[in-house]
């Protein structure tokens, strides 16, 4: 997998859960803080860390 | 006002994301690595933080507590014409801010309580969802006094009133329970059949 679709995947995981947060303001309710903390930011979270993985590991195009 | 902001800069993350997504090859120059930077760590982190902190502001609410159809009773007890129900005395002469009603006398509960109580919080969600709801709902402890002198407490209509005075070291210490007299809380099992104050601005 070359650098340009490791950074392809991240902002993926990024875009989606951004949406998921985006979702979640649209309602008051426990739900909504269970999506945004479940699922929106395990996205966010996976997506940075692929990102900063491929840092450390020295991706030519990201670092 | 944060929501606003947070809105914004769910916008502004995305739309560079999307960037990097559609565009890849921008990421080979020095600048190309700092966007990829601010679009896939910085920003997205921020947005992750700050969507915490409106939700956990969010947790306040009275429309978050009252989402449950669990504690539509509780709500209406608000809404109950009747002077000698705490909720509703509180609520309807302004004594509690509307927008918090359920936190600014349940301050230690699920979310702003303990690791226990947080614990408690996400079992709520799963009986609420998939579990048995009980017959009745009761507080895991006896209700404290604190909910109360954290606002009475020091007031000259407290201070002053002889039903208080002989008792105000035991309320303090909580030997004694300000429910012991002031008994007429949410009455969550008759409010249903009492009339409503203000139905047409429902909390």
């Amino acid at each position: 997998m070359n650098d340009e679709t490791k950074l392809r995947r991240s902002a993926i995981l990024i875009l989606a859960g951004l949406g998921v947060e985006a979702a979640s303001l649209l309602k008051v309710h426990p739900m909504s803080f269970l999506g945004f903390a479940g699922v929106g930011g395990l996205l966010v979270t996976l997506g940075i860390l692929l990102f900063l993985l491929q840092l450390l590991r020295g991706g030519s195009s990201a670092a | 006002m944060l929501k606003l902001l947070l809105l914004l800069l769910l916008g502004l993350s995305a739309v560079l994301a999307l960037l990097i997504l559609t565009r890849p090859s921008l990421t080979h120059g020095t600048g190309g690595r700092v966007l990829a930077f601010v679009s896939l760590f910085l920003l997205p982190a921020v947005s992750l933080a700050l969507g915490g902190l409106v939700h956990l502001e969010a947790t306040k609410s009275t429309e978050f507590c009252l989402s449950c159809h669990v504690m539509e009773p509780y709500g209406a007890s608000l809404r109950a014409d009747s002077t000698d129900m705490l909720p509703a005395v509180h609520f309807q002469n302004h004594l509690v801010d509307r927008e918090h009603a359920c936190y600014s006398c349940h301050t230690d509960y699920t979310m702003y309580g303990d690791v226990t109580a947080k614990v408690r919080g996400v079992k709520h969600l799963w009986v609420n969802y998939v579990g048995t709801i009980p017959a009745k709902i009761e507080l895991y402890t006896p209700y404290r006094n604190r909910e109360c002198l954290g606002c009475h407490g020091g007031s000259r209509s407290f201070e002053t009133n002889e039903m208080h005075v002989d008792v105000r070291q035991e309320l303090a210490k909580e030997e004694t329970s300000c429910l012991e007299c002031h008994d007429q809380v949410h009455n969550a099992a008759e409010v249903a059949s009492l009339p409503r104050w203000g139905e047409d601005d429902q909390p």
